[in-house]
This record gives C-alpha cells, sequence and structure tokens, in this order.
C-alpha cells in the first residue's frame, strides 16, 4: 500500500483531536452532570481533576508503546478502548459508574505522544516544526471545540454526546489501523524499536534542565487542560448570576455561554502555539537575554530567556485571573483568558523549542519526561482551585505557592554557561558508566 | 516540535509546506474569532448566540 506523509499526519491529527474532543467532553457537560446528580463544588473539583488523573503515567507508557509497537497499533487501541467506554458511559445511570467510565475515556489524553512520535517519524528535521504545530496546534483545539460546539448541539443530553463521540472513534480506529504506517523507512522503524532504554531513562530524568523543563511544561499545558477541564464549572458557578443577566437561562443556557468563556483559553493556547515558535526564533535571530541569572553564552540561551519570560507571563496572568474574578467583571475574567492562552501557548511552545536542542541524542525520552510527568500538574491545580475559601482565589494560591517555586527553580537550572545538560542527580554515577 | 530558527542555511520545502504555514495561520486566525465572539457574547448577551439544537 502506497501512502504520503502528509497522509500520516492527517490520521494523526484526526485521531488526536478525536482523542481530545472525548477527552475533555465530560468538562463541556459539568454543568449538567452536576445539575443532574446534584454535586457540590468540591464534586465538581473532584471530576474536573479526574479528567487528568491517566496522562502522567498513561503519556510514558504510550511514549514507550509507541516505540516498541509502532503509533497505528497504539493510537487505533487507544481509540477503540476510550470509544467503547465512551458507548458504556452513555447508558449509565449511577454516578460513581460514570465517573469511573469517564476516567477509563480519559486515556484518550495519552494519545499526545503517540502522534508526536508518528509525526516525527515521518517528516524530515527542516520541516518537523511546521508538521509538529499542524499536529498539536490543530488537535489541541479538539478540546476547545468540545467546549464551544457540544452544549450546543446536544445541550443537557450529554448521554447522546458520549454514545455518538464512542462510535466515531471506532470508526477512526478502523482507518488509523488500515491506513496508519509506523515510520517512513523500515529501517527507521526497527532503529526506534531498539532504542530507549532504561539507562537513557535514568539520565534524562534526573538532569536538573529536564525537571526545570518538565517544571515549565506543567506550568503551561498543565495550566491548560486544567483549565479545559475546571472553567465551564468555574463559570457556571463563579458568574452564575452574571450569565443570568446576559440572557442565558437554565441549566442549557448557563453550558453553553460557559463553554463558550472556557473555549476562549484552549483555542488561543493551541492556536497560538505557533506564535511562540516565531517569537524563540525572533528571540534567538536577535540575541536577546534581558534576563539576569540565566546564562547567556549557550548557542540557545536567546531560547532560554524566552521561555523564562514565557513563565513568568504565566505567573502575572493567572494572578490576573483571580483579581479580575474577585472584581466580579464577566468581561475583564474573558479577556484575561484570552491573554492566558497566548502566554500559555508561549510556554509550551517555548519548552519544546528546547528540548530537541538540549538533548539532541535523546529526544524521544525526555519528550516523554517532559510531556508525561508534568500533565500530574493538571490534577492538582483544579483541585487547588476547587478548595480556596473563595471560587476566584484558587488562582492567586497556584501563581504563588506554584508557580513561582517553578520559575525559580528554572532560572537556577537554566544559569549554566556549559552544557547545562550535565548537570544533575547522580551525575558520578553516570560518569562511571561512561568510563 | 519546534526546530525552525536553529540554522541559518536556506532550505527547499516541499510543495505541501506552503499550505501547512497557511493552515497555521487560519488556526490563529480562528482563535482570534472564537475569543472576539466570546468577548461579544459578554456584552450582547443571549441575544448574540446560535443555539443548533
Amino acid at each position: 500500500m502506497t501512502t504520503h506523509k502528509v497522509e500520516q499526519l492527517v490520521i494523526a491529527t484526526l485521531g488526536f483531536f478525536w482523542c481530545f474532543l472525548m477527552w475533555f467532553s465530560t468538562a463541556a457537560f459539568s454543568p449538567g452532570i452536576a445539575a443532574h446528580y446534584h454535586l457540590s463544588i468540591k464534586s465538581l473539583g473532584l471530576l474536573a481533576s479526574s479528567a487528568i488523573w491517566m496522562a502522567p503515567i498513561g503519556r510514558i507508557a504510550a511514549g514507550w508503546a509507541s516505540d516498541r509497537f509502532g503509533a497505528p497499533r497504539t493510537f487505533a487501541l487507544l481509540l477503540a478502548g476510550c470509544g467503547l467506554m465512551s458507548i458504556a458511559s452513555a447508558f449509565t445511570v449511577d454516578y460513581r459508574l460514570l465517573f469511573a467510565e469517564r476516567i477509563f475515556v480519559a486515556i484518550a489524553g495519552v494519545s499526545f505522544v503517540v502522534g508526536i512520535q508518528h509525526v516525527a517519524q515521518w517528516f524530515d528535521p527542516h520541516e518537523i516544526g511546521t508538521a509538529e504545530g499542524l499536529y498539536a496546534g490543530t488537535g489541541n483545539a479538539g478540546a476547545g471545540m468540545g467546549a464551544l460546539v457540544l452544549p450546543r448541539l446536544f445541550g443537557t443530553h450529554y448521554q447522546s454526546a458520549f454514545l455518538w463521540m464512542g462510535v466515531v472513534a471506532l470508526f477512526i480506529a478502523a482507518l488509523y489501523l488500515v491506513r496508519g504506517r509506523a515510520a517512513k523507512t523500515t529501517g527507521q522503524r526497527d532503529l526506534v524499536r531498539g532504542r530507549s532504554g532504561m539507562r537513557d531513562t535514568a539520565f534524562v530524568w534526573s538532569r536538573y534542565i529536564a525537571i526545570a523543563l518538565m517544571l515549565a511544561y506543567a506550568m503551561s499545558f498543565g495550566l491548560e487542560i486544567s483549565l479545559n477541564a475546571w472553567l465551564p464549572g468555574y463559570f457556571t458557578r463563579g458568574f452564575h448570576d452574571a450569565i443570568q443577566s446576559l440572557g442565558f437561562t437554565g441549566v442549557v443556557g448557563l453550558q453553553i455561554a460557559a463553554g463558550t468563556f472556557a473555549a476562549v483559553e484552549s483555542f488561543t493556547a493551541s492556536l497560538f502555539r505557533p506564535f511562540s515558535g516565531f517569537m524563540s526564533d525572533l528571540f534567538q535571530r536577535k540575541g536577546w537575554t534581558p534576563l539576569p541569572f540565566i546564562a547567556r553564552n549557550l548557542p540557545y540561551a536567546p531560547r532560554l530567556h524566552w521561555l523564562g519570560t514565557s513563565l513568568i507571563l504565566i505567573t502575572l496572568a493567572t494572578s490576573a485571573l483571580a483579581i479580575a474574578g474577585l472584581s466580579g467583571s464577566l468581561h475583564l475574567s474573558v479577556a484575561v483568558l484570552i491573554i492566558i492562552g497566548i502566554t500559555i501557548s508561549c510556554g509550551t511552545g517555548g519548552t519544546f523549542a528546547l528540548v530537541p536542542l538540549l538533548f539532541p541524542d535523546r529526544p524521544g525520552t525526555a519528550a516523554g519526561f517532559i510531556g508525561g510527568l508534568s500533565t500530574a500538574a493538571g490534577i492538582v491545580y483544579p483541585l487547588v482551585f476547587a478548595g480556596g475559601s473563595n471560587i476566584h482565589i484558587g488562582y492567586l494560591h497556584v501563581a504563588m505557592f506554584l508557580f513561582v517555586p517553578f520559575v525559580i527553580f528554572y532560572f537556577w537550572a537554566a544559569r549554566c554557561e556549559r552544557h547545562p545538560e550535565e548537570h544533575g542527580l547522580l551525575t558520578r554515577v553516570f560518569a562511571a558508566d561512561e568510563a | 516540535m519546534h526546530t525552525a530558527g536553529s540554522s541559518t542555511e536556506p532550505v527547499a520545502h516541499q510543495p505541501w509546506y506552503k499550505y501547512g504555514v497557511a493552515i497555521l495561520f487560519a488556526e490563529m486566525a480562528i482563535a482570534i474569532a472564537v475569543s472576539g465572539y466570546a468577548l461579544w457574547l459578554t456584552f450582547h448577551g443571549a441575544g448574540g448566540a446560535p443555539r443548533m439544537h
């Protein structure tokens, strides 16, 4: 069977888009589910956080499975399993069972690393940025599309939405299995299968700069996915009166309005990702190194400074969301969400502009660690958001008690003027192994 | 994984590439449109919200 790399890109993007649509479809209907089962704010926070429970370990395992069995088989299995469970959840009437089934469906979120691996197997280095940008940006938009479109299409009938999404997932799984090819050549396929040993994994996981990038991704992508899950419920609870005064009445109206406002963050964070790549290139081209402490003499030092700048902007924007919420202004909160989305895209794009440069020999292992473990942040943030005395103050808690320490660690880890990837835990052990 | 800009040497791109870049710009335009729509909703309310169901 003949194929083309663009066909592989389209298949991967379609699968990823649909997986993200399924991943955050629970959040899109959270107001309806909360009303149906009379959930408290704490239960809503738990439901929001549960979407991400499977991601940290699941992404690391999925990355390994992609290398071992090939992306098409791994992706098809993910789509089919999540699709079948989504169909099952459409017929469930007990909340605890529904909660468990939706956690299983949330495994769809691990698909990101499978597609990243798939696309990387087909595109050359000079075009990989655009190819991965198309894949990641378009696929991530599935989350925003869910928040924007699903409540309009299905109202409070989340059971119908879960059923249809499951059925379509089964069709895409079949398409992936029939048309998907793991790599451009058999040799490349076999090479990847033989790599990524335990020693390489331990080396990457113990590097300070890798940990710093993982925390940077937790601040950016972790915040993005936590907001995807949290915001529909937040707007429904935090701006109930303001949304009703706009004319949105009943659960359906609230769900539509809250989903639309929530989609702003997801769309800007996903679709502005290439803009961050452009800014990273601009910093590099101009040689800008404006921040103190961070290295200035490394070949990619400007990119380190761009990411540092992005992390500071994310911290400020997240704090601003708390202030906007406390002011009671819906307009201001939505406007701040747009800014948060753009700063998040700067963080995600800025992080993965550095990964291949810092770990050129182990890009897959580094991407699995940074892109996988960081999603644990998406579990923690909604719990902090829901745990405050006031529904708006949680953003400030996250910014002050999590983001500020993360930024300080990043500045410390990025200070080395020579080979920052050599600094880390167990350095003597690895040096002895090399000898 | 964005790596463009790491090298200053000009590269001859394949035909698909220009369409890929065009789609990236179109996606940014969609993000701006959705943001504008959401802000418009906050000012105009349900009167501006099309319902498909």
